[in-house]
């Protein structure tokens, strides 16, 4: 039997604005991933960017068991898009319900 | 349990909150000197001169110390462990390096966490960033000190930081 892969959903807050929707600057994150983790770690993650919440803050979705990975491999990510910036994991959880309402508490 | 961490940069209360530390330390709150001062005031030392930390761990001022670069030193830890003052290693400029720098200088802060475990010695990693983009979350520093210590990494970091 083929089972779904279960998901974690990472909340990160960058320093500076930046737009998870926009197709090159979410390739260039998602390239910057695979720097850090390997072509093997990139596909065991499969991170994706869902949702982005305003400006600074955006939704990570990674296959779940790979999470902390990914929360190590976003502390070494320190430029998107030739944009200098920090990322900061802010919350992880396992849907992604639960973090737009932390967001909705947490961002007013 | 209550994390801490220590920046050179003011952040603001929401982010410390955001980030999950009950409280980040800036230079405003505690100093960090290359010397000790001798206005009362309590403060860290940071020096790569084993002379400057050992003068240091003697003064009841100096709250912690901090290895320049680094560069630690033994018998130093000893004497820290004595004293039970804390030695703060920052983490902040590991992000930045490339990844054979950045072995080396993980390979050290190990060995160095190796004899800070034997001797008993109060440490805590901390970020010690310089800017906003070197600042890390709890989830991110924990993760860090896990890479850096294996094992040890969850005891060192964020544990209670002068006593507070």
């Amino acid at each position: 039997m083929i089972t779904r892969p279960r998901s974690r959903y990472i909340l990160v807050e960058s320093s500076e604005p930046m737009d998870s929707k926009d197709v090159s600057t979410a390739h260039s994150l998602l390239s910057a991933v695979a720097k850090q983790v390997g072509e093997s770690g990139y596909i065991e993650l499969n991170p994706r960017l869902p949702f982005q919440y305003h400006s600074s803050t955006f939704i990570m979705k990674v296959n779940r068991g790979s999470e902390r990975r990914a929360i190590l491999a976003l502390s070494f990510i320190k430029e998107v898009n030739g944009k200098r910036l920090g990322l900061y994991t802010i919350k992880t959880s396992g849907t992604i319900r639960t973090l737009i309402e932390y967001c909705k508490r947490t961002y007013k | 349990m209550k994390f801490y961490d220590f920046s050179k940069i003011e952040v603001d209360l929401q982010l410390q909150t955001r980030l999950g530390f009950a409280k980040i330390y800036s230079e405003k709150d505690m100093p960090i000197e290359s010397t000790i001062n001798q206005r009362g005031i309590a403060h860290i030392v940071i020096s790569k001169s084993p002379d400057t930390l050992s003068k240091a761990l003697r003064s009841p001022d100096v709250k912690g110390i901090i290895f320049e670069g680094n560069e630690f030193n033994k018998k130093i830890i000893e004497k820290a462990a004595e004293a039970r003052k804390v030695i703060l290693i920052p983490v902040s400029y590991l992000l930045w390096q490339n990844v054979h720098e950045r072995q080396k200088a993980v390979h050290d802060i190990r060995k160095a966490i190796s004899a800070i475990h034997k001797l008993k010695a109060r440490a805590a990693i901390v970020t010690l960033a310089k800017d906003k983009e070197s600042l890390l979350s709890r989830a991110q520093l924990g993760e860090v000190a896990s890479m850096i210590a294996v094992n040890n990494g969850a005891k060192l970091f964020g544990g209670e930081l002068f006593d507070n």
